[in-house]
């Protein structure tokens, strides 16, 4: 059989396509993106906890940030987008024509506020976590009780950085 | 020069790029922390990205895409809602779609996409791999637009030609990011030469049965001190040989079937078809042997196979044709592409090469093969030891188990009453009444033949002291289970291999020619008896 016969050209060829997809398997570098399996599960699963570095992956992945963005888009029960937010006095209110959520200054307790989330259609599937994020900032996400009568309420701490978020008027808000 | 410099890292960064996306598929992780996809679907990943051979497995997808957005348009719940991407979570996933929609129809074995002009089937089996193959395509091509291109599968009314439409669209974006991605196969030039060599001596054999024993031995020691091909070492020129005799019959099979007719392949002009490519490709896949397998199985959990097993099996090729073909070959890549290794490693580390070279004494490749037959008799205890926990644990593979280990049992005795005029419906109720005998049988050393089986069994389960051995978690009764049917095949190709492909071997006379062969190539490349005097003195 000559040397390049279909038969040997096509077991070099497959030689070759091996040797490519090995190569191909070993990353040179350390991991430098977010499997979108993780994004999902970030989005969806209340029990996922982020890796410690998981913002700052996020921060130096744009694709992540794009397919987060959408993910959360897509999932959502309820957006409030950027300028949606009117504070009047002790208070932060947003409101669509799904929901308010409200954030309030304890009157007993300084460093501690109430957020106050309420679903406008009663019979519509209640959220069960919020997103958040700061202008130009990475979301944060904060799991939420059950809703009762289309209703909840949670106490923060005033420095906690979802209430951070909440109380600056240009934060965005995902209710999942 | 700088314009080249930079041409060749923006050329890097590419490739680096589509590496990194491959590597988020087998990096990704389930809740538990082991791997969301299996090795052997992250291989088939790699394997279709390099031949390009995406055309079929994108048209399956899209049909499984429009399946999973049936519900609420939402296919990322399905993909991404199961933990593991594994056959049983996809069947669990599916079966809530049950009368969702006369669209879709829930099977034993996967699900049909059912469409006014013809019916599309996924398998169960098949999903694993489709739902990394749609996670590598959001990596590359970005969340965004694969939602744009699959939108049309979630309409309500859909058409075969508008499913084929998304698939194609969806290849035509894979092929532009592969083409701008993906690094040039680089040419392996130590087959080809090999290859060359393999056609000027083969005489009137072609293809793999050209391949022989005398021809390997040769072309190492032709071309082992030479600079311009890399031939140094024996084990690298055996392995060239096991791999080129792996694609050779492979790509002979292929080509001799249906398949060298593709339409659109000019093969007078050179042209292959990727999908052969990637056939080929998968044969030469050393994962899918039972040894990887097994590893990959058991992890550290169940030692059906220790490190020192795990090397001793490696030697010997499990892939069906090496062995046959190149049986001397296994021996002196075991006994002196080992001793070459050791010798490599002194001089790297300037240690002593005093008894790195075999002596004609050892009976260097009868005491080797006694090796492989202990080794083999210890994974046989195993197994047997396996079917008394599987037998205790009623688990469907102890049938098997049984099956291999006493071919001749009697089953008879098991199925009570065997009246030869039992209608259909009374031979399933025999068979039931059978499968209950065989887990309620005990053990006895003076029973019958299914009686003292087990009786050996629990005995070797008693004797065994290994992990995963000694009070197993039902976990790892499961691992065993799984493992069993590859436990099982390796013992069958070892056998194959000592019992078959070696039989009529000379071996005194291969011990005594090849040590002299190898003393001499070995002195002339590192000197090591000329050191062995050194040291010795």
């Amino acid at each position: 059989m000559p040397a390049d016969s279909p038969v040997n050209e096509l077991a070099l060829a497959a030689i070759e396509a091996d040797a490519q997809a090995k190569a191909l398997r070993t990353s040179r570098n350390e991991l430098n993106k977010i499997p979108f399996s993780m994004l999902y599960a970030f989005v969806n699963d209340p029990q996922f906890i982020p890796p410690l570095d998981f913002n700052a992956q996020i921060n130096a992945d744009n694709d992540a940030q794009q397919n987060l963005d959408l993910l959360l888009e897509k999932a959502s029960l309820v957006h409030m987008p950027m300028l949606a937010a009117a504070s009047s006095g002790d208070s932060i209110l947003r409101e669509t024509d799904a929901a308010t959520i409200r954030l309030t200054a304890s009157r007993a307790e300084p460093e501690q506020v109430y957020l106050q989330i309420q679903m406008k259609d009663v019979d519509a599937p209640m959220p069960s976590r919020l997103f958040v994020r700061k202008s130009g900032e990475q979301w944060i996400r904060m799991n939420l009780s059950e809703f009762v009568d289309a209703k909840v309420q949670e106490l923060l701490a005033a420095n906690d950085p979802v209430t951070q978020a909440l109380n600056a008027p240009d934060s965005e808000v995902y209710l999942r | 020069m700088a314009t080249v410099l930079e041409n060749l890292n923006l050329e890097d960064g590419k490739s680096e790029a589509l590496r990194s996306a491959l590597a988020c598929i087998s990096e990704a992780s389930a809740a538990d922390g082991g791997p969301r996809y299996a090795a052997r679907v992250c291989r088939a990943l790699g394997r279709i990205v390099v031949c390009r051979s995406y055309a079929k497995p994108i048209m399956e997808l899209s049909h499984l895409l429009a399946c999973a957005s049936v519900r609420d348009g939402r296919f990322e719940d399905v993909f991404w809602g199961i933990d593991r991407a594994s056959v049983g979570e996809f069947r669990r996933s599916f079966a809530d779609f049950e009368n969702v929609s006369p669209r879709v129809q829930v099977t034993d074995d996967g699900v049909t996409h059912k469409l006014s002009d013809g019916d599309f089937q996924v398998s169960y089996g098949r999903m694993p791999f489709l739902a990394a193959l749609l996670e590598f395509m959001i990596m590359a091509l970005g969340y965004q637009k694969i939602d744009e291109l699959t939108k049309p599968l979630t309409q309500t009314s859909l058409s075969e030609s508008r499913v084929l439409d998304v698939a194609k669209s969806l290849q035509r974006s894979l092929y532009g990011y592969l083409k701008d991605h993906i690094p040039p196969a680089q040419r392996q030039r130590r087959e080809r030469h090999f290859l060359n060599y393999v056609a000027e001596r083969g005489g009137n054999r072609t293809g793999a049965d050209a391949i022989s024993d005398s021809i390997v031995l040769d072309y190492w020691v032709a071309f082992a001190d030479k600079d311009d091909i890399e031939a140094k070492t024996y084990r690298g020129v055996y392995e060239t040989a096991v791999r080129l005799i792996t694609a050779l019959d492979s790509a002979q099979d292929r080509l001799a079937g249906s398949h060298a007719a593709s339409i659109g392949t000019d093969y007078e002009a050179g042209e292959i078809d990727p999908a052969d490519i990637e056939v080929v490709s998968v044969a030469l896949d050393e994962g899918e042997g039972p040894l990887a397998r097994i590893q990959e199985i058991c992890g550290e959990q169940i030692k059906f196979v220790n490190s020192n097993e795990a090397d001793l099996f490696s030697e010997i090729p499990l892939a069906t044709g090496t062995g046959r073909r190149l049986p001397v070959s296994v021996l002196r890549n075991g006994v002196f592409g080992a001793s070459q290794l050791r010798m490599t490693t002194a001089l790297r580390r300037k240690t002593s090469m005093k008894d790195v070279f075999p002596s004609i004494a050892d009976k260097i490749y009868r005491t080797k093969l006694q090796t492989y037959r202990d080794a083999i008799e210890v994974t046989e205890r195993l197994a047997l030891a396996s079917f008394w926990l599987l037998h205790q644990e009623r688990r469907a593979e102890a049938i098997n188990l049984a099956l291999r280990l006493a071919p001749d049992l009697n089953w008879e005795a098991l199925l009570g009453s065997t009246d030869e005029d039992q209608a259909d419906n009374v031979v399933s109720l025999v068979r039931t009444n059978a499968i209950q005998n065989f887990y309620a049988t005990e053990a006895r050393a003076k029973g019958n033949e299914l009686e003292s089986l087990l009786a050996d069994a629990k005995r070797a389960w008693r004797s065994v002291n290994r992990a995963g051995f000694k009070e197993p978690s039902p976990h790892d009764v499961d691992i065993v289970e799984e493992a069993v049917p590859d436990v099982l095949r390796l013992i069958e190709t070892v056998h194959r291999f000592l019992e078959r492909d070696i039989h009529s071997v000379d071996w005194p006379y291969f011990e005594e020619h090849d040590i002299g062969v190898f003393r001499d190539v070995l002195n002339s490349l590192y000197s090591f008896e000329m050191s062995e005097a050194k040291d010795a003195s």
